[in-house]
C-alpha cells in the first residue's frame, strides 16, 4: 500500500515538473518571438526611410549615382531577406552602404545644409541605435531559450513537444569591434 | 553574451520579494490606521474629561465610538489605497515638481530612454518627466512596466554626456524591470499619509482654543508612528535595490564606467530643495536628495580625501541611510 502511495506521489511530482518546464519553455519561446518583432519594427522603419533619403541626396549629389544604386539595391535585398542569419547579413550590408553614403555626403555642403537631409540622417542613426538595442534584447531572449533547450532535463521536454532553437541576430565584424571598444571615460 | 538570466542578477528573486512587499504594505496600512484611530479615540476620551463620559467607562466609550468610526476608516483606507496604487506615481511626480516633456523639446533624452527601454524589453517606453531644478538627481515610479515614469532633474540632464545619461536612465529602468517602483511608490504614499494626518492634527491646535484639545497629541502619535514605520519600511526595502539597479544598468548598456562617472557627478550635488525634509521620498531617487543625506555623500568627494570613513558616525549613517554609500556603488561598477 505504502509503495503504491509513493508511486502516486512520484508521478504527481514528475507531472508537475513537466508542466512547469513546458510552461517555462513556452514563455521563453514567446519572449524570443516578441523580441523578434521588436527587431522587425526597427528594420521596417529603416526600410521606409531610405527611399526618402535617396531622393533627397539625388537632388544634390548628382555624381554619386552608383552609390545611390548600391543603397537602393541593399535596401531591396534587406526587404526581401528571409531567415534570421540572412536578414542580419543584409541589414549589416545596408548599414555599411548607408555609412559610405553619409561619408560621401560630407563632400556636399549644400546637401549637409538641407534640413530634410539632416532630419533623415538623425532618424536613420536613431533607427540603427534602436536596431542595436532590439538586437541585444532578442539575443538575450534567444540565449535563454537555447540554454533551456540544451540543458537536461528541459531538453527532453523540448524535444518531446517539438521546441526549436532560434538563431542569434549577429553583428558584422566592424560593428562588433566598435561595440566592444572600451568607452572613453573622463574623471 | 547579454543574458539577464545568466548574470549574477537575482532579478527574478527581487521581483518575487517585491510582490510580497507590496502585499505586506497593503495589509499593514489598514492595520496601522485602525490601531492609531483607536489609540486616538482612547486619548481623546481621556482628555475630554468626565463631562461627556456618562455612565460608560473610557474604554467602553472608545470601543463604542470605534464601532461606528471604524467602518468609515476602513472605507477611507480602502479608497486611499486604490488611489495610491493607480495615481500614486502622479502624486509623487507632483510632489517633486516634475513636469511631463515633449519629444521635440528633449529629443536626445527621448531617444536615450527609448533605446534603453528597447534593450530592456519593456513593453512600452516609460513616460518622461523633467524636474526643473539645477541639482542632480533622477527617479523612477509607477505601478508596472506599462504604467511607469522616469524623472530627471534639469541639472542632471545638462551635466551628463550621452553615455552617462544612458547609464542613469538604464539604472532607473532597472528599478522598473524588477518592480521596485511599485513598492517604493506605495511605501511613500501610504506611509506619507500617516505622517500627513499627524501633521494636520498637530496644526489643528490653532483653531480650537480649548486647553484640553487632544488633537495635537493624537497628531504627535500619528507622526511618531508614521516616521517609525517609514524608517522600518525603508530599511526593509533593502538598499541592495540600488546595487541591483546599477548592475542592471551596466548590463543593459555594457558600459558600467559611464554610470560610475555619472554617479561621481551626482555625488557632488544630489540635493533637491523641494525634497528637503521629505525623507520618505528619498528612497526613490538615484542618490539621497535630502540635505543631510547629501552632505553625508558629498563629504566623501570633497577633495582627494577618499579614505573610507570609519567609526561610530559612519556606522550610524550606514544603518539609517536610504542609499548605500555612493563610493561603494562606484567601486562596484568599476570592478564590474
Amino acid at each position: 500500500m505504502s509503495g503504491f502511495l509513493i508511486l502516486v506521489i512520484a508521478i504527481v511530482v514528475v507531472a508537475f515538473a513537466v508542466v512547469a518546464m513546458y510552461n517555462g519553455l513556452v514563455r521563453k519561446k514567446n519572449e524570443a518571438q516578441e523580441a523578434w518583432s521588436g527587431i522587425e519594427v526597427q528594420m521596417k522603419r529603416r526600410h521606409d526611410l531610405i527611399p526618402n533619403l535617396v531622393n533627397t541626396v539625388k537632388g544634390y549629389a548628382t555624381h554619386e549615382k552608383e552609390l545611390l544604386e548600391n543603397v537602393t539595391k541593399a535596401r531591396s535585398e534587406a526587404v526581401s531577406a528571409k531567415g534570421v542569419v540572412n536578414q542580419a547579413d543584409k541589414e549589416n550590408m545596408l548599414s555599411s552602404t548607408l555609412r559610405s553614403l553619409f561619408a560621401v555626403a560630407e563632400n556636399y555642403p549644400d546637401l549637409k545644409a538641407d534640413a530634410n537631409f539632416r532630419q533623415l540622417q538623425t532618424e536613420l542613426t536613431d533607427t540603427e541605435d534602436k536596431l542595436m538595442s532590439a538586437r541585444r534584447f532578442y539575443n538575450s531572449a534567444v540565449k535563454s531559450l537555447n540554454v533551456a533547450l540544451e540543458s537536461f532535463p528541459s531538453n527532453v521536454i523540448g524535444n518531446m513537444f517539438g521546441f526549436v532553437k532560434r538563431e542569434f541576430f549577429e553583428l558584422d565584424e566592424g560593428e562588433r569591434a566598435a561595440a566592444e571598444k572600451p568607452p572613453k571615460v573622463e574623471f | 553574451m547579454e543574458d539577464l538570466q545568466s548574470l549574477p542578477i537575482p532579478l527574478g528573486e527581487q521581483m518575487r520579494k517585491n510582490r510580497y512587499r507590496t502585499a505586506y504594505l497593503f495589509l499593514i496600512f489598514p492595520v496601522m490606521i485602525l490601531g492609531l484611530t483607536y489609540l486616538g479615540l482612547l486619548a481623546s476620551v481621556f482628555f475630554a474629561g468626565d463631562s461627556s463620559l456618562g455612565h460608560l467607562s473610557p474604554i467602553d466609550l472608545a470601543n463604542e465610538m470605534m464601532s461606528t468610526v471604524g467602518f468609515w476608516v476602513i472605507v477611507a483606507v480602502f479608497i486611499y489605497s486604490l488611489i495610491s496604487y493607480f495615481v500614486g506615481s502622479k502624486m509623487l511626480l507632483a510632489f517633486a515638481g516634475a513636469k511631463p516633456i515633449k519629444k521635440s523639446d528633449y529629443p536626445e533624452l527621448f531617444r536615450v530612454v527609448e533605446n534603453v527601454s528597447i534593450a530592456a524589453g519593456l513593453p512600452k517606453t516609460p513616460d518622461i518627466y523633467v524636474i526643473n531644478d539645477p541639482s542632480l538627481n533622477a527617479f523612477a515610479t509607477g505601478r508596472d512596466p506599462l504604467h511607469a515614469t522616469v524623472a530627471i532633474s534639469q541639472g542632471l540632464l545638462d551635466t551628463l554626456d550621452k553615455a552617462e545619461l544612458e547609464g542613469v536612465m538604464a539604472h532607473e529602468i532597472g528599478h522598473i524591470l524588477n518592480r521596485d517602483i511599485r513598492v517604493m511608490m506605495l511605501a511613500v504614499t501610504l506611509v506619507g499619509a500617516i505622517e500627513m494626518i499627524g501633521e494636520i492634527l498637530i496644526r489643528m491646535r490653532g483653531r480650537s482654543e480649548k486647553s484640553n484639545n487632544p488633537l495635537p497629541l493624537i497628531g504627535i502619535l500619528f507622526l511618531t508612528v508614521g516616521v517609525l514605520i517609514g524608517v522600518l519600511t525603508r530599511l526593509a526595502i533593502s538598499r541592495e535595490r540600488e546595487y541591483l539597479a546599477d548592475i542592471t544598468s551596466a548590463h543593459l548598456t555594457s558600459n558600467p564606467r559611464a554610470l560610475a562617472s555619472a554617479l561621481k557627478k551626482i555625488a557632488g550635488d544630489a540635493r533637491i530643495e523641494v525634497l528637503d525634509g521629505k525623507s520618505s521620498m528619498a528612497g526613490l531617487c538615484i542618490a539621497d536628495p535630502t540635505a543631510s543625506g547629501h552632505k553625508y555623500h558629498a563629504v566623501a568627494f570633497s577633495g582627494d580625501n577618499k579614505k573610507p570613513r570609519s567609526g561610530i558616525v559612519a556606522f550610524w549613517r550606514n544603518t539609517w541611510s536610504t542609499h548605500p554609500p555612493i563610493e561603494d556603488r562606484i567601486n562596484r561598477l568599476e570592478r564590474y
